[in-house]
């Protein structure tokens, strides 16, 4: 007897083990079937309103830069260039640069910096500037840039950046974008900034932006006080190939600004990829063309999680590739510098198959889709809802409403799974920008059927985002993106069977230890 | 409970522990592979922390090993939730892997699996018992994990999801067989006294020099046979043709386990515990077929063209490596008396862990198989070294074979 019903119990618990096997081998998109379900109202919570946030570096081509949606030129004042000589001030360019951006109604974020050695006397190398005459003599130039552009010009140019990466270099070096000590450039930053604060009211003060993220050169600049008297907090969050944890990064950021209380505004001045390739290589076309589609991918990655996380302004590192011809052909090609642009050289022979007779990089079609459907949108934070349960599209969402009652909804899949979603809104027409041209009308990740409640769109969504705007009926109330979903094996196994196998350990590990206390007894 | 049913289930337990073990560690090489060496720091210590902590416990006061065992297997799954629930699709892009929370979340899974594979190891080779059934015992054991990872990958393919689903099902149910075959108190003392066990724990003064150096070579070997078998192949290869590897994993397990019931007559006209010349023979003649069906294996995937990446060299192998693995427990379990068992035989399933996952590390080293063909010229060192283990091994226990000792 005993026997039979110890034998009963080992088979019922293999007998649960084995359909365990079987539910959770069975994959998941058999499972997956969809039920559509209708649209909720929007709840606005937390709504942070986008405007002009769209910048880019090195900008001079302004019939492009309007294209793409590029709103304002970061772009180095640098002090060389102003200053050739003691006392001469050379103006011509930069007026050129500001007639050109007004005429598009576009603005420039001028970067005051580095050394200038034909000015200066307290170094002969490096960009370093620390003795009294030299800062004095940089406080002349500073003064000079700000009145020109910002006092004498109405308030034109409001934002200036003090300096640019003076992480970067090392002590007393040749090269390096700072090469003092960090407390010799927090000094001078102090001394420019509460210089041009007091000369110039209503001027408005960027930090250096900083390269990379880097926390604890941050904390070391606040608690100098070279923050005092700046507006606005500068960083840059190159991070190589993958752009997954730049909302970490900028997490990182806005603690060590909590830390300070300070409040102002957070911008990334630069980020972007470069995309330089070697014409020598074997099959350098494929990896050229991966690379170039990469990079349009993190376009709308950068800008989607910045944006959520309020970060009011992104300048891409840069609006162009070039080549200097000549000598420096191969060089150019090969170098990362000269490769980060949103536009092609103009004298790429290399550009490959698919985009041959492109101006754009993908690049640049994803920055257009991007800068010309999220400008003076809404950022909605619980716009997009999913389910709770496990096997929820663990997809990145943003909902983004446009001032004519549009949707913008981008989304990806940071695992890199292909993953099919499904949602229906009483649009009246969708139109969808992928990878890997970003190029309008040539997505084909996506299905939509038109119903009488509206359209349901079904998409493939991989790591690469896809952007879908949604053509409201005017005067409709905005509403939310609900996912479809169901219940899966996935779902029953870790909600069910897990925890009851878990119980069954501790039920089974309790009644053995009170067995073995009543034998002990 | 029927008393032949319950022995067992220690077994079924061990080997469930190490099937799942082996389908958490199968992409760990890949989800380690894009890692800052320093979060590597991490993973590793962690992962091998956790284990160390349960043995030193263990060790201590060996009475709450079942607790430890319930401990574990809590984490076990707390951890996996935040890691499934963090990553729950297939395709693993390692750059997200580099989160400080989901990076430690995962070496817990792993220390935790590890923690729970030692545990469930020092029931079988300490039970009750004749040696002879605990090692067709522990034999049979394993022939879940190549079965089931086998399986896993057939009908899985890529999803490493469903691995982690699968494992996080499995390790429950290896605690519960280990639970319920768990003994009252008081009958392992008079049993392990009735088979005359002591016979086993000779005044041997350099068996823990032997049983290292018998390590070494197991961790060489095992390293090397999932390694090298799954080195510088496409991904898609990688979790979709590897099937081949773990059901012939079984397979030369099952082998072993034929081969001893086909030995079992002349088995059973021994002593229930052979002679310390017996086990130092068997011994020997293990690490010699280990070596060189090692060195067969190796030489095949490193030296002719087209071998490997090829369904053969799956099929070989994991044969090969079902049967070091099954014969390296084998060896510890002839070589330590149940009663002093458990520490030794965690230590050596936990080197034994550890070794799964460098091998599967070692996978995903170089990426292409031009990088693979540029190991070739590292071989004269690793044949050197195996080599130079094996011979000192072989010395080492050929000595109690030909020196008689006196009475």
């Amino acid at each position: 007897m005993t026997c039979k019903r110890a034998r009963y119990k080992a088979f019922l618990v293999l007998a649960w083990f084995v359909a365990q096997l079987v539910i959770g081998t069975i994959p998941r998109s058999v499972a997956a079937m969809v039920t559509p379900k209708a649209a909720e109202p929007l709840d606005m919570t937390g709504a942070i309103q986008i405007k002009d946030p769209f910048a880019s570096c090195h900008a001079n081509s302004y019939d492009i830069m309007a294209d793409l949606g590029v709103k304002t030129n970061r772009e180095d004042i640098s002090w060389t260039e102003i200053e050739p000589s003691p006392g001469t001030w050379y103006w011509t360019n930069w007026d050129n640069r500001i007639a050109g951006l007004k005429a598009k109604n576009m603005t420039a974020e001028p970067i005051l910096d580095y050394g200038n050695l034909n000015v200066q006397n307290g170094t002969t190398h490096g960009n370093r500037i620390y003795t009294e005459h030299d800062i004095q003599e940089w406080l002349k130039y500073t003064n000079k840039c700000v009145e020109r552009y910002y006092k004498n010009d109405s308030n034109y140019t409001k934002y200036w950046e003090l300096w640019n990466e003076p992480n970067l270099g090392d002590f007393n070096a040749s090269s390096g974008f700072w090469t003092g000590t960090d407390q010799e450039y927090f000094a001078l930053q102090k001394r420019t900034a509460a210089n041009l604060s007091a000369q110039f009211p209503g001027v408005q003060l960027v930090s250096a932006g900083i390269s990379g993220h880097d926390p604890s050169y941050l904390d070391a600049m606040f608690a100098a006080g070279a923050m005092d008297n700046v507006n606005v907090l500068a960083f840059h969050p190159y991070s190589g190939l993958n752009y997954e944890t730049l909302d970490t990064k900028i997490a990182e950021v806005k603690s060590v600004c909590a830390k300070y209380n300070f409040n102002g505004p957070i911008w990334i001045t630069e980020v972007g990829m470069s995309t330089q390739f070697d014409p020598n290589a074997t099959n350098f076309e494929d990896a050229y063309q991966q690379s170039l589609e990469l990079q349009a991918t993190l376009v709308p990655k950068v800008y989607c999680q910045a944006l959520a996380n309020n970060i009011s302004y992104i300048v891409w590192y840069c609006l162009g590739d070039y080549n200097r011809g000549g000598n420096w052909t191969y060089y150019d090609w090969t170098w990362g510098e000269a490769n980060f642009g949103l536009v092609f050289a103009s004298n790429n022979p290399y550009k490959p198959g698919p985009y041959q007779n492109d101006i754009l990089k993908p690049a640049g079609y994803a920055y257009e889709a991007i800068a010309h459907q999220l400008n003076w949108s809404k950022y909605i934070p619980h716009g997009v809802v999913n389910s709770i349960l496990p096997s929820a599209s663990k997809l990145r969402t943003y909902y983004f409403l446009k001032a004519n009652g549009d949707i913008v909804f981008i989304c990806w899949n940071s695992n890199g799974a292909p993953e099919q979603i499904q949602f229906t809104l009483p649009a009246t027409g969708v139109q969808v920008f992928a990878a890997p041209s970003y190029k309008p009308g040539a997505a084909t990740n996506y299905q939509v059927t038109n119903e009488s409640s509206g359209v349901t769109v079904t998409a493939t969504i991989d790591f690469t985002p896809t952007i879908f705007v949604m053509h409201m009926p005017s005067g409709a109330s905005p509403v939310s993106i609900v996912i479809n979903s169901q219940v899966t094996f996935y779902d029953i196994s870790l909600l069910v069977v897990i925890p009851a196998l878990v119980a069954a350990c501790v039920i089974v590990f309790v009644v053995k230890f009170k067995g073995r206390r009543e034998a002990k007894l | 409970m029927h008393a032949r049913l319950q022995s067992s289930l220690p077994f079924a337990g061990f080997g469930l522990s190490l099937a799942a073990f082996t389908l958490l560690s199968f992409h760990a090489g890949w989800i380690l592979r894009g890692f800052e060496t320093e979060s590597l720091g991490i993973v590793f210590s962690i992962m091998a922390g956790i284990p160390v902590a349960s043995l030193l416990v263990v060790i201590a006061r060996e009475k709450v090993a079942r607790f430890v065992l319930l401990v574990m297997t809590i984490m076990f799954e707390a951890s996996g939730y935040v890691v499934s629930l963090s990553y729950p699709n297939n395709v693993m892009d390692v750059g997200y892997w580099d989160v400080p929370a989901l990076t430690i979340s995962f070496a817990i899974f792993l220390g935790c699996m590890l923690s729970l594979l030692m545990l469930s190891a020092i029931e079988p080779t300490t039970s009750i018992g004749s040696l002879e059934s605990r090692i067709k015992f522990l034999v049979a054991s394993m022939l879940f994990p190549g079965t089931i990872v086998g399986f896993a990958i057939l009908v899985a393919t890529q999803d490493w999801s469903s691995f982690v689903i699968l494992a996080m099902i499995i390790a429950p149910v290896a605690v519960i067989f280990q639970l319920m075959g768990d003994k009252k108190p008081g009958t392992k003392k008079t049993n392990i006294q009735d088979q005359g066990i002591d016979g086993i724990s000779s005044k041997d003064p350099i068996k823990g020099l032997k049983l290292v150096l018998f390590l070494l070579v197991a961790l060489v070997n095992v390293i090397l046979m999932i390694g090298l078998d799954g080195i510088a192949l496409e991904p898609n290869f990688y979790v979709t043709n590897n099937w081949l590897f773990y059901i012939f994993m079984a397979g030369g397990a099952n082998f072993i386990l034929l081969a001893m019931m086909l030995a079992s007559t002349t088995i059973q006209q021994e002593k229930p515990t052979p002679s310390s010349k017996k086990r130092s023979m068997t011994w020997l003649a293990i690490v010699i077929v280990q070596f060189v069906m090692w060195l067969i294996a190796i030489s095949c995937e490193l030296l002719i063209p087209g071998y490997h990446g090829s369904a053969l060299a799956q099929v070989t192998s994991g044969f090969t490596a079902g049967i070091i693995i099954v014969t390296t427990l084998q060896v510890v379990v002839m070589q330590q008396p149940p009663r002093h068992a458990g520490a030794n035989t965690m230590l050596m399933i936990f080197f034994l862990g550890l070794s799964i996952v460098l091998g599967q590390y070692l996978k995903i080293v170089p990426t292409s198989l031009t990088d693979f063909r540029g190991l070739v010229k590292y071989i004269p060192y690793v044949f050197g070294i195996e080599f130079l283990l094996v011979i000192s091994l072989s010395i080492l226990l050929i000595i109690p074979i030909i020196v008689k000792r006196k009475p």
